[in-house]
């Protein structure tokens, strides 16, 4: 295949895969729950050219941490209109991934069509699409990790030389996730020692300067939250109850389901080939890289589903190499006819277990979208209550309250730095369940919430039990109830 | 042939100098803003033993007492209080000429001698253990000095393990196990059996007459490893990371890289359970983080521009360890507000009562106010748990005065720590309210951080609070 169309093939896999992720991102005209936290943020920027490192509403007032750099690029693309910062770019970046698998795959097996196969893999992997209406710097994170590789793979090149410190230096600075990069990069350096492989010193050089960077940057950013949570910092002070649906052991038929039959069979199938017969640096540095992410899942020290989209990109990559000997290998038999044939049928098995998944994710992910009634009854709080006023939702909540309501809530789902965040949960959650008035008006006047946003779309409770006695105001009564607290306990 | 060490002669004085300026730095801070000098809880425990040591009312069997507590208890009786912190930077200043002396013995190279020291002053457990009052100071000291001894092969290294054998019995075993490692190097066997039996009939001896702790193994946990979770006597996550990387390329010695690997992870399990393993880990992690700074510097970079940015990094990772121990030892208890709230209690007659408060504020309560505090770090953690779950945050109030009666308590310590999940979590929880409402409570004393609360047990004369 010649250069020319195998980069307009790419071309257009980028810009199927960029379509189809718009397509199901312009369903909603909104985003999904979490995603508005990082909106204020973008807003914040927009308005005063900094992030709301110290937020007024969230918790009725608190600071938040992180690296801003994902914040200021969508902010920047804002000049285009904010649905199309909010909406395009993540779903972009996300797309831009198939350019960088298609790099690397031809990297390691010097073959356009194989490489082509495992960059349209790669946009359709179902997990992928559980972020279709996330405004999420995994988008910016994986983009630059799958940079950063390539760049690593062609260090002979003095652009790539440059080009790996520079993305190396801003995914350093956009997440925290660097580390588990870092830590398959490590294991990279030590693969090659215990297999007797050589090491270039620019690898050598730019890994130990990277892992430094990246220790000393996030020493600096979040020491304090170091020294409010200790070890729980790793886990982003998640409460417990929560803590279990994000970090969960790996489940061979979860993995199937969400990274494709394709990726994870082939991938498995490199690894083995690797460890035993070939021993490849560019297959061992993605290995490295997988092992690094199967170590964090084992541990529990990645979230689930985090873990999952490293790991099908990984996988990705790696099933390129398996593609690539079977279709040699069958081309060498006496039946070369076959080779096309049997891509033609990996081809459809990815399309069979990764395209219906990807659909099923992706409706999913639309449904975790507020609807506009609850968008009206934010609203109207907004128009009808004080300015400083409290307002308790759920978790999930939180964040609706803060940016379309503009009003103080008592939790959401960013806990860092919150250091009652376990008590906080336990009691919010208990308001919605208890049915002593007197207990529930002591937990409201600890928070001074004024009033109850009710939804019934999360928790298994459909009414309040308390709302009929006095010292609750129903104040907004459609699907959703808004209830305002007129007493308080001393 | 005697190795030559031309640039010691410029940089041991600038050590000494360095090292007297962290160690000075944390007890100046303390001492200008009225803070009592040593800071942790634990040192209030050693010096409450010192104090009392000489009285006749002194209960050996109760206190874990080594023969660190008689030599400074000699010392206090010689030369007052103030003794305490010039003999702990004396010991600091000490350790870290002997921490250089070993180094030129063990390290041939003389620029991995320098940064290793340098290394050993600024890491988070040096200033831990030279700025708290504990018997890790001088156990360090001896320890070194053994190692020293040792060394040169000099039988002066015999009373010195003895002597180790009866100050800490985790420090022994460090120094059995340095024996036995620097066996495999020497394999000197009569020199190595001749310094450890006589400190075994030591140990035995003074096991016998004293109630000496053996071994004070905690669970181990992950949460008070590193300084960098707000532990004073924890790690630096940056030194464990250059060691890792500094053993990484002690690889390439395949001649004793299993020995040391081996001996690594020994004393790297230790630490996991232990104050005195991590105080051994240091120095490991001090040795192999300086052979990757000077492998980084000399080694001849193919990308000149990351090799100054990378030692930067290192450098200000260093300092920025450094930095946070020192302000978590300024910072750290006693504070101003709790002192003068301890101290406000001195001038009561009742000695003979209790104080309940948390345990980590046990022994500062004992030393501070003449009284006697009802649970302790060293002893009443477990069973504070149990009063805390039951008592403490229950709004019972006939079981809580039941409690205060049985145990002669007529004061409470409450500090916002403990208002703020160190026991309670909410507003008014538990005897938060009690104490607040019911008419045999007064506050007898208040500041922005900490309350006092008398309960009348048997007076009548607690009219007026102390201090508002």
């Amino acid at each position: 295949m010649k250069k020319s169309i195998a980069v307009t093939i790419l071309i257009l896999i980028f810009l199927v895969t960029l379509t189809s992720r718009l397509f199901l991102a312009f369903q909603t005209p909104y985003i999904s729950y979490d995603s508005y936290d990082s909106l204020r943020q973008i807003e914040n920027i927009n308005e005063e050219g900094v992030p709301l490192f110290n937020d007024e509403l969230s918790y009725g007032g608190r600071s938040h941490l992180f690296p801003p750099i994902f914040y200021y690029l969508v902010s920047f693309f804002d000049i285009f209109g904010s649905d199309f910062a909010i909406k395009v770019i993540p779903n972009l970046l996300f797309a831009l991934i198939v350019i960088p698998i298609y790099l690397i795959s031809f990297n390691i097996t010097k073959d356009h069509l194989i490489s082509l196969m495992t960059s349209f893999f790669s946009g359709f992997i179902p997990i992928f699409f559980s972020s279709v209406n996330s405004l999420s710097s995994y988008s910016l994170v994986a983009v630059l990790t799958l940079f950063v590789i390539y760049s690593l793979l062609n260090l002979n090149k003095k652009k790539h030389l440059n080009l790996s410190l520079i993305l190396i230096v801003v995914f350093v600075f956009t997440h925290s996730s660097v580390f588990l990069v870092l830590i398959g990069l490590l294991l990279y350096l030590l693969m090659l020692k215990v297999e007797s492989l050589e090491t270039m010193a620019k690898e050598q050089e730019i890994i130990l300067f990277a892992s430094f960077l990246a220790l000393w940057f996030n020493f600096i950013v979040f020491k304090t939250a170091f020294a409010i949570h200790g070890p729980l910092v790793i886990w982003q002070n998640i409460p417990l109850q929560i803590l279990t649906t994000y970090f969960f052991d790996l489940n061979i038929f979860q993995s199937l389901y969400f990274l494709g039959l394709v990726p994870v069979f082939f991938g498995i199938y490199t690894i083995y080939s690797v460890m035993f017969t070939s021993k490849k640096k560019s297959l061992i540095l993605i290995i490295s890289l997988s092992l690094s992410v199967l170590i964090l899942l084992w541990a529990k020290l990645l979230a689930f589903k985090v873990g999952l989209l490293f790991l099908g990109l990984f996988l990705v990559i790696l099933s390129s190499h398996s593609i690539k000997n079977a279709y040699s290998y069958i081309k060498k038999t006496k039946v070369p006819s076959l080779a096309n044939w049997f891509l033609a049928a990996v081809f459809l098995l990815f399309l069979v277990s990764a395209i219906i998944p990807s659909i099923y994710v992706a409706s999913n992910s639309l449904d975790d979208v507020p609807s506009q009634s609850e968008i009206d009854a934010m609203l109207w709080i907004k128009d009808n209550t004080p300015v400083n006023s409290t307002v308790l939702a759920r978790v999930q909540e939180g964040h609706l309250i803060t940016f379309f309501a503009e009003r103080k809530n008592v939790i959401d789902d960013d806990f860092l730095m919150v250091e009652d965040a376990q008590t906080r949960y336990d009691q919010v959650q208990d308001i919605f369940s208890l049915r002593l008035k007197n207990e529930v008006v002591r937990r409201l006047t600890r928070y001074n919430v004024n009033y109850i946003y009710f939804s019934g779309l999360f928790g298994s409770e459909e009414n309040l039990y308390y709302v009929n006695d006095d010292c609750f105001n129903l104040v907004y009564d459609k699907s959703i109830k808004i209830y305002e607290l007129t007493c308080s306990l001393r | 042939m005697k190795q030559k060490f031309p640039l010691s002669k410029t940089y041991l004085p600038i050590i000494i100098l360095v090292t007297l300026l962290v160690l000075f730095l944390p007890i100046y801070a303390r001492f200008s803003s009225g803070t009592p000098v040593f800071p942790s809880d634990e040192s209030y425990y050693h010096l409450g033993i010192i104090k009392s040591i000489s009285s006749d009312n002194f209960n050996f069997q109760e206190s874990q007492i080594s023969s660190f507590h008689y030599f400074m208890s000699f010392l206090v009786s010689l030369f007052g209080d103030s003794i305490t912190w010039i003999i702990t930077i004396l010991l600091g200043l000490a350790s870290t000429v002997f921490f250089f002396l070993n180094s030129k013995i063990l390290i041939k190279d003389e620029l991995t001698v320098l940064i290793a020291t340098a290394l050993f002053i600024l890491s988070p457990i040096f200033l831990f253990v030279f700025s708290i009052f504990t018997p890790y100071s001088l156990v360090l000291f001896l320890f070194l000095l053994f190692v020293f001894a040792y060394l040169k092969k000099s039988y002066f290294s015999i009373p010195l393990l003895m002597l180790i054998s009866i100050t800490d019995f985790s420090f022994y075993l460090l120094s059995c196990l340095f024996i036995v490692a620097y066996y495999f190097y020497s394999s000197n066997l009569r020199f190595s059996i001749i310094t450890f039996i006589p400190s075994v009939l030591s140990l035995l001896l003074f096991s016998f007459s004293n109630n000496f702790l053996f071994l004070s193994l905690t669970k181990a946990t992950f949460s008070t490893f590193f300084t960098s979770f707000g532990v004073i006597s924890g790690i630096s996550f940056f030194y464990l990371f250059m060691a890792l990387l500094g053993l990484f390329l002690a690889w390439s010695d395949k001649k004793y890289f299993v020995h040391i690997l081996f001996f690594f992870l020994l004393i790297f399990s230790f630490s996991l359970f232990n104050v005195q393993g991590k105080i051994a880990l240091n120095i490991l992690l001090c040795f192999f983080s300086a052979i990757l700074i000077v492998f980084l510097s000399k080694r001849e970079w193919v990308i000149v521009t990351i090799k100054h940015f990378t030692l930067l990094l290192i450098f200000c990772g260093i300092i920025f360890s450094t930095s946070l121990q020192v302000n978590q030892l300024i910072l750290v208890n006693p504070t101003n507000e709790l002192f003068l709230s301890l101290d406000s209690l001195k001038i009561t007659s009742q000695n003979q009562t209790n104080i309940l408060s948390h345990p980590d504020y046990g022994h500062m309560i004992n030393y501070f106010s003449n009284k006697e505090s009802v649970f302790t770090s060293f002893s009443g953690s477990d069973a504070f748990s149990n009063v805390s779950n039951d008592i403490l945050k229950s709004r019972d109030l006939s079981l809580f005065k039941s409690y205060l009666d049985t145990n002669s308590i007529s004061f409470i310590l409450i500090t916002d720590d403990m208002r703020n999940g160190l026991v309670w979590s909410q507003e008014d929880e538990g005897i938060l309210f009690l104490i607040k409402n019911t008419p045999d409570f007064r506050k007898t004393y208040s500041s922005d951080t900490v309350e006092i609360w008398s309960y009348d047990l048997f007076n009548d004369w607690w009219k007026e609070p102390l201090y508002e």
